[in-house]
């Protein structure tokens, strides 16, 4: 190869390298399962365990029971699991928190397995912010569900389930169970 | 080898140079894009939160809203059942609602979550250069492990989701939240300034 055509390679590459850096990531119709912050995080197997951190109130745990138990279990491929709580590798464990003004409930991943699953995560919910309404119990559901469907890779979108923001309008199941859309996807995440 | 060769090379070094620097490998300089910092939020922490009409009704259920720049990212508070923060340091340029005396020495101390995917550094090396508006609760007198690393006497505040907005080129941008996700009015402004208008006067 003559200098010139290195030279003409080495430009052609280096714009090829810097069109890949630079280029914006493409629009994906449906970010499930690409992982966060595009898609939330995933859980690391269909068995999705779960178990009360220190101090979780009891008055909390039937919510949360729904979530795991008719939620995931029952209406996607998802087998929740309850076990004492090890923080290296429980699923989800449940708290609850003095959380900021308008915050209902919080799913944060506290140990990675890779870029999209997570080892382990807190879910914290704050009743003293989802009872401001009516339909305490069944708010608290659908905080309790938006939370685990965190766990299992939903992001927010859509209005017509538990993951929707906020208050629920009515006292119908839907807004404490996933919709098909969403069932879809957590089962072929998992 | 001839002068051609000279000016080609020279020109692809330096394209591959300003790709490496775009592409976050220069730790020294804030970003102008908040992107980063953006999807660092959005990994530490997904929330269900009370969903507010207008920002101006966002507003009005905050103990303070500023508009400023996150000038440094300091280790945190630890808060039990909701975890680990770091704490933004957010020079103030604008009280929107709310009192200066709110502030210590004209900055605003404002915890973030940090989690598996969101570090102190992470956040720190992101923090975008460009203003923010931050809606923000008092959380002050929550127990709490720990320093905020705030000066002593300083309030601590936390952002009520979705409330912290990033200016972006001419549009603005959701910290915690996707505003698409949000009502309509959210959208309605054109910019940032105008963004914070609507938090004012709705």
């Amino acid at each position: 190869m003559t200098p010139g055509r290195l030279a003409s390679a080495a430009f052609a590459l280096a714009l090829g390298v810097s069109a890949g850096l630079l280029r914006p990531a493409p629009a994906a119709a449906d970010a499930f399962a690409i992982g966060p912050p595009d898609a939330g995080w995933k859980g690391d197997s269909v068995i999705h365990t779960f178990c009360w951190g220190a101090g979780f109130d009891v008055a909390l745990q039937d919510n949360a029971n729904w979530a795991m138990g008719t939620s995931l279990n029952r209406d996607t491929d998802i087998i929740d699991s309850f076990e004492a709580c090890n923080q290296a590798q429980t699923d989800v464990e449940w708290l609850d928190a003095n959380l900021p003004v308008g915050v209902r409930g919080q799913y944060s991943c506290q140990i990675k397995l890779n870029a999209d699953t997570c080892n382990h995560a807190h879910v914290t919910l704050d009743p003293a912010e989802i009872n401001i309404g009516p339909l305490d119990e069944e708010d608290t559901s659908k905080t309790a569900c938006h939370e685990a469907g965190h766990s299992v890779g939903l992001i927010h979108g859509g209005f017509t389930d538990c993951m929707r923001n906020g208050e629920i309008p009515n006292n119908l199941e839907v807004w404490r169970v996933y919709n098909g859309h969403h069932i879809f996807h957590i089962n072929q995440a998992h | 080898m001839n002068a051609t060769f000279n000016r080609f090379a020279t020109a692809g070094l330096l394209i591959v140079l300003a790709a490496c620097s775009q592409s976050g490998s220069s730790p020294q300089a804030q970003p102008d894009d908040p992107a980063a910092f953006v999807a660092f939020m959005r990994k530490a922490v997904d929330y269900d939160f009370t969903v507010f009409e207008t920002p101006r009704a966002l507003a009005d259920a905050s103990s303070l809203v500023v508009v400023g720049r996150v000038t440094d990212v300091l280790p945190g508070r630890t808060i039990d059942g909701i975890g680990t923060h770091a704490t933004l340091v957010v020079a103030v340029e604008r009280v929107v609602r709310g009192s200066a005396e709110q502030l210590s020495d004209g900055k605003a101390y404002v915890e973030v979550v940090t989690s598996a995917g969101s570090t102190v550094e992470q956040y720190r090396s992101s923090a975008p250069a460009g203003r923010a508006i931050f809606f923000l609760d008092d959380r002050t007198n929550i127990p709490a492990n720990g320093t905020s690393g705030a000066p002593d006497g300083a309030r601590v505040f936390a952002p009520i989701p979705p409330g912290l907005v990033f200016e972006d080129g001419a549009r603005f941008v959701g910290g915690y939240e996707d505003l698409h996700t949000m009502p309509e009015k959210w959208l309605l402004p054109a910019t940032f300034d105008e963004f914070v208008r609507s938090a004012e006067s709705g």
